[in-house]
């Protein structure tokens, strides 16, 4: 099992999560990379990926864990993949695991950029204003659903490029999205979608964020 | 630009449509002396699908001295959004403006999509009509399927390549890059060439053209260009695989099949490059899904042998096998065993073997009941029927024959199995009279005789358990048959209707027929004349097309159709239809 750490840039933002995927499973089919496949009537391959991220946003850190049964150096898996992938995708780490380290179920935390220039002007206040930061989600049926961002919200920093904002999401979801939304309605940010980065995600170890790729390590 | 773009893109469905950025993406960075953007005037997801874009694609940018970029309609929520801040129409893999490029083609693949000409140039910012563009503006170019008679909308193009355009294409670039910025001595060295057909340098007598323009064919397609690295694209399209084709033409001669007529001589791709292509497809774009692409494809020669060595390597690969749909008469136990055996397609086109005789669909009942009784066998529960309405001298009994079909089949299933949960999904198509078929003098039935014979069938299966009909719909049928058959005088009602707010007419949440009915009035028209039976002696606005096949094989067809004779297919011997002019023909060398 391989484990690999890839950028989402420039225009995979406008490429949605099952597209993705069906990405992924491209570029390992292309690779001549053997992923193992799934035993159903509509077999797929073996592919397991981070926590989706809303439509628009780009990252720095996605992880996928494809189930092979060879190992590969982690030089080697690199270069497959890149020269196998549309230029948007781009890995950069990879470990050969023991399990699968289920990052779709373990992340519940990430690091946002939210580029934004005017944001220093409102230092301050957005700092006060996450703390107790509440939004309205609605969702298919209507209901409408407000959500305690601050809770959420472990770390914030504003500088002259922008917001860093650490939170978390998972079964309790803080939407980075919503919550752009929401800032831009109380300051007047301009933020739109895809000023937003993930930078890093995290996972839950003994009441405390631990690194995906430290994590990730741990299972080598 | 760019900015302004990206801010549109996350306001429209699916931006991933307007990005670019496939895998396999050609360098479009070098030095070259054209730059050709290539059309599709359907979206992405469609355009993407279609083999000839790819092929064209791929011959114009493996050619040192052409770039060659694409750009697909946009759907109307990019297109509105483009006309509200002003973005010129841009092509997908460097935003350029398309109207900067130095030549534009448009693949223009069927008559409803006729109105996304002026759309897509109306979002680039370029005069509809070749008489209002001067030297600034790029030449712009046509060609696809609906080249088979292309005056209706002769009007907005500088050049329009008859049949197919791999050769012609680049022969036609050669001379735009010899005389770039000459565009009046470009049209007169294009005007010689097979397949190329200059408006503004044809002779027109009594509204029609009498400049003989022959079709193009590629000659040899066994060793012709493949694309062997299509773009992948990054998100999900209509025909989402790795696509061989296998043979150009086809042997049946269906009477009613443009496509059968059009693409003679039957030209064949040796079974041992076609499994190469294959292997090479999957390696090369990662698909997980490989087909075969042909008029009929249980007719190629080697289809048994082709199909188990493909079989084995999807296997191998982890590649589903998509299995074509098959000709009743070519079904075979072999080839669809071991597939998956989800549903099962066949297109009977009439329901008595009376009216299968006129349109020559050479396959009887016995042949019917044969497929389905091996089919159940196997385990097959689904069937879908394809059946045409309005065809040439049909009778209402001809109508219910589809339900004694229907019928027969599902008893076959329960005689076969000893169940009844059979589902039979029966599609009807209204039959549209296309030029270059033998039917091209044919009545095409009005839309009250269409709806009135869409009535009797759903009445009829509506009883019919584990039946489900569906249909075409009537108004489009007519205005595909007007536009099939249509003159010149046609590009006005397209231009009011577009004006009117018609555009992508063939996705039924676009289409508005009172718009065209209004356009059509408002132009003096009277859509009888297009949709009426011809006489075999009237000059017919295609005419000036050499399609290879003859005019007295055409006739000869017809009138035999009249009679209820059919015409062996030409696998077994060669009916001399004429196609052999343009070249080889397959069995035409044999005998």
């Amino acid at each position: 099992m391989i484990t690999i750490a890839f950028e989402k840039k420039d225009n995979a933002i406008y490429v949605a999560h099952t597209d993705i995927l069906r990405t992924l499973n491209r570029i390992f089919r292309r690779a001549g990379i053997q992923v193992n496949y799934s035993k159903g009537f509509n077999r797929h391959m073996s592919l397991k990926l981070s926590q989706p991220l809303p439509f628009g946003i780009a990252s720095k850190e996605e992880w996928v864990t494809a189930d092979i049964e060879k190992e590969y150096s982690e030089k080697e898996i690199l270069q497959l993949f890149n020269e196998n992938s549309p230029p948007f995708l781009t890995a950069y780490k990879a470990y050969n695991v023991k399990t699968n380290p289920n990052l779709g179920g373990q992340v519940v935390a990430s690091d946002y950029f939210i580029a934004s220039k005017k944001a220093i002007q409102y230092k301050d206040e957005i700092l006060s204003a996450l703390k107790t930061l509440e939004y309205t989600i609605t969702n298919k049926k209507g209901i409408e659903t407000i959500k305690q961002a601050g809770k959420l919200i472990y770390e914030v920093k504003v500088d002259d490029k922008g917001i860093y904002v650490l939170c978390g999401f998972g079964n309790n979801n803080l939407r980075i999205d919503l919550l752009s939304e929401k800032l831009n309605s109380l300051f007047d940010l301009d933020i739109t979608i895809t000023d937003i980065v993930r930078l890093k995600q995290y996972v839950e170890r003994a009441g405390k964020l631990l690194w995906a790729n430290e994590y990730v390590k741990s299972l080598v | 630009m760019k900015d302004k773009l990206d801010k549109i893109l996350m306001q429209v469905e699916k931006p991933a449509r307007y990005t670019g950025g496939e895998y396999n993406t050609p360098d479009m960075t070098k030095a070259a002396n054209l730059r050709y953007c290539l059309c599709f005037t359907d979206i992405y997801e469609v355009a993407m699908s279609n083999l000839g874009i790819a092929i064209l694609y791929d011959i114009m940018n493996a050619h040192p001295d052409i770039i060659c970029e694409r750009c697909f309609a946009p759907w109307t929520d990019l297109g509105q959004k483009l006309k509200q801040e002003d973005i010129p129409l841009f092509s997908l893999e460097t935003r350029t403006p398309i109207k900067d490029f130095d030549v534009i083609g448009f693949s223009v693949p069927y008559e409803l999509s006729y109105s996304n000409i002026l759309y897509m140039l109306d979002l680039a910012k370029i005069p509809f009509r070749a008489v209002d563009r001067d030297e600034n503006y790029p030449l712009i170019v046509g060609g696809g399927p609906s080249a088979a008679n292309p005056e209706p909308i002769i009007d907005f193009f500088d050049v329009f390549f008859i049949g197919e355009g791999e050769e012609s294409n680049i022969k036609f670039c050669e001379i735009v890059i010899k005389h770039k910025g000459d565009k009046k001595r470009i049209l007169e060295e294009l005007s010689g060439l097979d397949g190329v057909y200059v408006p503004s340098l044809s002779t027109i007598k009594d509204g029609v053209c009498v400049s003989k323009v022959k079709k193009s064919v590629v000659k040899d397609l066994d060793s012709a260009s493949f694309p062997k690295k299509p773009l992948v694209p990054n998100i999900a399209i209509v025909h989402d695989r790795a696509v061989v084709e296998l043979y150009r033409g086809c042997y049946a001669g269906c009477r009613f099949c443009q496509a059968s007529f059009y693409y003679r001589p039957v030209r064949y791709r040796e079974p041992e490059r076609v499994v190469d292509i294959a292997k090479t497809l999957i390696k090369n774009t990662g698909f997980d899904e490989i087909s075969l692409s042909s008029l009929s494809t249980g007719d190629y020669e080697n289809i048994e042998s082709v199909i188990l060595q493909l079989r084995e390597i999807a296997e191998k690969e982890n590649v589903v096998l998509q299995m074509p749909s098959l000709r009743l008469d070519s079904f075979n136990r072999e080839l669809i065993q071991n597939s998956r055996l989800s549903s099962l397609t066949f297109a009977p086109e009439a329901g008595t073997q009376r009216l299968r005789n006129v349109i020559n669909k050479n396959i009887t009942d016995d042949d019917i009941e044969n497929s389905m009784k091996t089919a159940f066998e196997i385990g097959y529960r689904t069937v879908k029927l394809y059946f045409m309405l309005g065809l040439p001298t049909e009778t209402d009994q001809d109508v219910m024959g589809i339900v004694d079909i229907v019928k027969r089949i599902r008893s076959i299933y329960i005689n076969t199995t000893k169940r009844r949960d059979i589902s039979i999904n029966v599609s009807t198509a209204m039959f549209v009279p296309k030029p270059c078929t033998p039917f091209q003098w044919a009545e095409q039935i009005s839309i009250d005789e269409m709806i009135r014979k869409q009535n009797m069938l759903k009445k009829e299966l509506f009883y019919i358990k584990g039946v489900r009909y569906a249909w075409h719909g009537a108004n489009d049928a007519v205005l595909e048959g007007m536009f099939a058959r249509g003159s010149r005088q046609l590009s006005y009602v397209i231009e009011s209707a577009y004006n009117k707010g018609c555009y992508f007419d063939s996705w039924s949440e676009h289409f508005k027929p009172e718009k065209w009915f209004e356009a059509i009035k408002e132009n003096g028209i009277d859509i009888n004349d297009f949709t009426r039976a011809r006489d075999l002696n009237e000059v017919l606005p295609w005419d000036f097309i050499d399609y290879g096949v003859s005019k007295d094989y055409l006739i000869k067809e017809y009138k035999k159709a009249v009679e209820g004779k059919v015409t062996q297919a030409c696998k077994f011997k060669c009916n001399a239809c004429g196609a052999l002019s343009l070249g080889k023909c397959r069995m035409a060398v044999e005998i």
